[in-house]
This record gives structure tokens, C-alpha cells and sequence, in this order.
């Protein structure tokens, strides 16, 4: 395993691998981290699954961990890397089996100081109106017509019927909808397991949280976003569900079972890839964007369920998106790269979009604080536009639950005045917040970094898991 | 023989050993279903699912065999407590599976994943390989 010893210090924020420390790297690895998070980092695989990363075709410099990095299958969760459009490769595992796993937030016009009482009951009826928890299915069962709708436009296919307002797919990645996308390469596998999950939330680190905007760090920008101190907003953590599962799984095989046609030599299965340019790539490519659209469509109706449980407690108000990013997911984009402009292909795998003048949504662990931050233009020559993404596990899910007791936890959240409703208690105590890194200081590494700077920390009130 | 669980930072890995390949897939089965639903005294009927599965080699064929039982798992929500195969070299299988329909799910699996899968036999013959899920 990698030590410290084996790492550039470039900055008090940035650690580097040079390409010559394995002479199959293309090119070198920066993992953005302060000294403290990567002791953490160093922890696990992470580093050794993104030098491997590093190896793969058509990579263009430098790959990246980001300051939450964990281990995870393939390429690390949390990381970030682009391959040339017409030499490089599309990988499934640079993207997670999540597609689309990302965070919308919304805003009110109430302050907790006018609902404090009123929490209790938020709690219960999100829970209620939100299906949530293992294997939960929703309301919604899509017809065969209404999936390929949902596939191939995301977001706006929901406003059209019914869930929503056309205004909310503006604030949203992309305006929710990959264009891209092709629902004739998700498989029917894939399309069954998501038939009836639209509109759920799912188990894991997956929530709805309602979050005080606790400081206000950058006031015109939060002005910006119509962000005040004081202020409810909500939280929706949620992604492709069984869909997107499904299609990772199968284009993985797919991949793996040709690599030694295209030539490629995998020192990881998880890291099974494609040329780009190739039938399988862009079959990938166009499922993924597919899987994406679910993605949005799925937080889309999750809004008007919130939306719903919101007018039943507080009796008006509305809600309104502020934002809606990917942190699992694929894109084209077109950066300078030695003075010249390159389409490239960017895998953020645990990694959020940073543009300039663009919301960063960061979700803190289950309890702790949240940031919403904005990305500047630094991102562009640092890391292909890309922060992080939440706080990163540091803990297995198997000994979060064996060290934490759950009435201890529920009995802490109480006391930070936090009203939860989850769906079992070991979905509550595998997610402690011990069970991850302190998102405070994932926060400043990317700050520091220029990467994006601090809008508002978010408090959460009520959280509602599955 | 059976599975173990043990720790991994994000999600869930368990050590399946097997008296023989076909044990092995077995152990695969059962350590996927157990974590999907826990075994209950309640489990009321038979039903019958073939799974057909090609692969490259023996360690993906196990990986796809238990990717595609979760699907159907997922798909019909039933859990598979008895397998039986008709064939199982290194890279081909066919199976019939014998599950019970369930109400809900005790936990939510994304992938069976490839990731430190290795199937081979120890020095005393033992089939072992882990298998690590996202979940």
C-alpha cells in the first residue's frame, strides 16, 4: 500500500504521484486533501485505484482524488478524470453503479424560527409522503411509453405530467434532461427494475433533509441564489435507483468480455472501459445519459412529494429549486489543455460539476452541516470543473453499526435538535457521522484549492431516511 | 460450505467457500439472498427461475450468475434459497433456482461487483473467493 513517503507535497492542499512511480502510468495523479484528510485517504485503496486510473487509454493529466476519496470499484469514489474524445475511453466504473446519484435543493421563504414546533410533524409527513427504505416502490408505475419518455427527456417528461412546474428543470444540471440519452440501449432488465421506483428514495446514504442556512459566508452570492440566514431549504440526495444499477452492471460486462479485442490490458475488472468512439462506448454513453435523465425525473418527482408534505404541515408556502447536480456521472466538455482546446470525456465518479457562477451542493453526513458553495474558475484549469462531493466514508457500514448505538444517536440528534424518521435503525447507525470524514475540512481543501468558495453552511432539522 | 462477511470502507464483502465449484456458486446464492432477506420460518411457496449464464472465465461466470439472480430478485421481489444446476463448467452455467416471493427486502443491493473477485482452490482443495457488493 501506498505511505505518505510516496507523495509529492506540492502545496498544503494538494499531494501528488508522479508518473514515474509505475512505469505503466500515463500520466500523474493530484490528490487534493490537507494533511489530515490524507492520513485518511492513505487509509484504504483509494490511491491505488486511481493510479490504476492513470493507466488507462487516451487519459489526459492529471487524474484526481478529491478530499472525500474513498475506496471504491475501479476508480476511487471521488474521483475525477478525462480521456480524450478521440483516443480515449468511456468507463462505467468512472461513473459508479449510481448513474446520476447527485443533490437538488430547494428553497422557502420561512425562517425555523416561525415553524420550530412545527418539525416533529415535518418529519413524520415527508416520511409519509416520501417512499423510502429497501426495495420500497413508489407510486408511480411508468408504462412502457412513459419510460422511454422518462429515459429520454429526465426532468421535463415529469413537469409534463403533472409533477412540477417547467421553471424547476432551469435550475437543474443540463436542465434535467441529457440530450444524449437513448432509451433503446437501457436493457429491459434494467427498465423492469426501474418500472416502480420513480419518486422513491432509497436505502443507504440516500435522504430528504430540511436544513436551517445556519451562516451566511459570501452574502452576495447567497443574494444570488436567494439564500438568507435563518432560512428552511430542503435537501433531496437520491439517484437512478435499480435502473441505473442495472445498466452499469451490463455495460461492464459487456466491456470486460471485449477488452482483449480492443487491446486493452485492465489491472482492475471494475475499471472495463471502451474506445469512446467505439458501437459500445457511445451504446454506453447513450444508456448512462438515459439513466441520468431517470436520475433527474426521479428528483423531480421527490419534489412535488416534498412539496406535497410541505403545504400539509405548514399549510402555504412554496418551494422553489435552487439547484440540482450529478456528482455520479459522464460529460463532454471542451477544456485548454497545453494551449489548445480539447473535447475531452470527464468522469466524476463522487465528484461535482464546479463551473463558474454555478451552485456546488455539498451534503455533510447524516446530522452534521452541509455547504452550498460556488464554483470559480480556477476549477476549470485545476480539476476539469469538478469539487467534491459530500464528506466521504471512512468507516465500513459493518462497524459504523457495531460502534454506534442507536439510541445513543437518535439521543445526539436530539440534543443538535435534529428530528429524524428513518425507515430501520440500522439504516440510521451505519450512516453516524463518525462513519465519515469531517466535512468542514473537505470543504476547506476545495476552498483553498480556488476551486470553489464557501456560500452558506447548511444545519440540518429534520432528516428523513430510509 | 458458506460465506462470511467481512469489513470493506464502503460497502459489503463477504469470504464464500465452497467443497466444490458448485458449493461455491451455492455460497454465492446464499450469501446474496441471506443479505437480501433474512432467512424466516415464514417463507411460503416454490418458485422456479433457469438461469442461463455465459462468461469469460469462472470467477466473472460467478460474478454474472449472482448479478443476474439479483436482478430477478429485484425484478419479481423473491428471494432464491435452493439452486440447482444442470450444468457449471468454467464458463458456462445453467441453474434452476427455487425462491418465495417476499412482501419487502431486508436490505438493497446496486451490484454485485467484480471488484477482488478471484475464484481458485487453496492447498487442501477448498474453492474460496470474495465477493464484494455495492450497496
Amino acid at each position: 500500500m501506498l505511505t505518505i513517503k510516496d507523495l509529492i507535497k506540492v502545496s498544503d492542499w494538494i499531494y501528488e504521484i508522479p508518473k514515474s512511480y509505475w512505469r505503466e502510468m500515463r500520466v500523474p495523479c493530484r490528490v487534493l486533501a490537507s494533511e489530515k484528510l490524507i492520513g485518511e485517504i492513505l487509509d484504504d485503496r483509494s490511491l491505488e485505484q486511481l493510479i490504476n486510473v492513470a493507466t488507462l487509454p487516451g487519459v489526459i493529466k492529471p487524474v484526481l482524488a478529491m478530499p472525500d476519496a474513498h475506496e471504491g470499484y475501479g476508480f476511487p469514489v471521488g474521483g475525477v478524470a478525462a480521456f480524450d474524445i478521440d483516443e480515449g475511453i468511456i468507463s462505467p466504473g468512472g461513473i459508479g453503479y449510481d448513474i446520476n446519484c447527485g443533490v437538488r435543493l430547494l428553497k422557502s421563504e420561512k425562517r425555523l424560527s416561525e415553524v420550530k414546533d412545527k418539525l416533529h410533524d415535518m418529519a413524520r409527513t415527508l416520511f409519509e409522503e416520501i417512499p423510502s427504505g429497501v426495495g420500497r416502490g413508489g407510486r408511480l408505475k411508468l408504462t412502457e411509453r412513459d419510460m422511454e419518455g422518462v429515459l429520454n427527456e429526465g426532468a421535463i417528461k415529469m413537469v409534463g405530467l403533472g409533477w412540477g412546474k417547467k421553471e424547476d428543470v432551469v435550475r437543474v444540471e443540463s436542465n434535467g434532461t441529457y440530450a444524449e440519452a437513448e432509451a433503446g440501449k437501457v436493457s429491459m432488465a434494467a427498465k423492469n427494475r426501474g418500472r416502480d421506483q420513480l419518486g422513491t428514495m432509497g436505502a443507504g446514504n440516500h435522504f430528504v433533509e430540511v436544513d436551517v442556512v445556519e451562516e451566511v459566508v459570501d452574502p452576495e452570492a447567497a443574494a444570488k441564489m436567494g439564500l438568507f440566514a435563518g432560512q428552511l431549504v430542503v435537501q433531496i440526495h437520491t439517484g437512478s435507483r435499480g435502473l441505473g444499477h442495472q445498466v452499469a452492471t451490463d455495460y461492464i460486462r459487456v466491456m470486460l468480455n471485449k477488452a482483449n479485442e480492443w487491446g486493452i490490458t485492465l489491472v482492475d475488472r471494475e475499471l472495463a472501459c471502451a474506445p469512446f468512439g467505439s458501437q459500445e462506448g457511445q451504446d454506453y454513453f447513450q444508456a448512462m445519459a438515459a439513466a441520468a435523465n431517470f436520475a433527474w425525473a426521479n428528483r423531480q418527482v421527490i419534489t412535488q412529494e416534498v412539496r406535497r408534505g410541505w403545504k400539509r404541515v405548514f399549510g402555504d408556502g412554496e418551494l422553489e429549486v435552487v439547484w440540482d447536480v450529478a456528482h455520479n456521472i459522464a460529460k463532454v466538455e471542451e477544456y485548454v489543455i497545453e494551449g489548445q482546446k480539447k473535447r475531452v470525456v470527464v468522469h466524476r465518479k463522487g465528484a461535482t460539476r464546479s463551473f463558474p457562477g454555478q451552485p456546488v451542493l455539498i451534503p455533510g453526513s447524516m446530522g452534521t452541516v452541509s455547504y452550498v458553495l460556488e464554483g470559480m474558475p480556477t476549477a476549470l484549469e485545476m480539476s476539469f470543473g469538478s469539487s467534491c462531493h459530500g464528506a466521504g466514508r471512512r468507516m465500513s457500514r459493518h462497524e459504523a453499526k457495531q460502534k454506534t448505538s442507536y439510541k445513543v444517536l437518535r439521543g445526539e440528534l436530539a440534543k443538535a435538535g435534529v428530528e429524524v424518521s428513518a425507515g430501520s435503525h440500522g439504516g440510521l447507525t451505519e450512516e453516524a457521522p463518525a462513519a465519515y470524514k469531517d466535512v468542514n475540512e473537505v470543504v476547506e481543501v476545495i476552498a483553498q484549492n480556488g476551486i470553489a468558495k464557501k456560500v452558506v453552511r447548511l444545519k440540518p432539522v429534520v432528516v428523513v431516511k430510509g | 460450505m458458506g460465506y462470511e462477511v467481512v469489513r470493506h470502507t464502503a460497502d459489503v464483502r463477504f469470504r464464500l467457500d465452497g467443497r466444490s465449484r458448485e458449493d461455491l456458486f451455492a455460497s454465492g446464492v446464499e450469501a446474496i439472498m441471506d443479505f437480501l432477506k433474512k432467512p424466516g420460518s415464514g417463507e411460503i411457496g416454490e418458485i422456479p427461475r433457469q438461469v442461463n449464464v455465459k462468461s469469460g472465465e469462472v470467477t466473472t461466470l460467478l460474478v454474472d450468475f449472482l448479478s443476474e439472480l439479483l436482478t430477478l430478485a429485484q425484478t419479481y421481489g423473491e428471494v432464491y434459497r435452493r439452486v440447482r444446476f444442470g450444468k457449471l463448467t468454467e464458463r458456462e452455467l445453467e441453474a434452476e433456482v427455487i425462491g418465495v416471493k417476499v412482501d419487502r427486502f431486508d436490505d438493497d443491493i446496486k451490484a454485485v461487483t467484480y471488484h477482488e473477485a478471484e475464484v481458485k482452490q487453496n492447498e487442501v482443495g477448498v474453492w474460496q473467493t470474495k465477493v464484494v457488493i455495492d450497496v
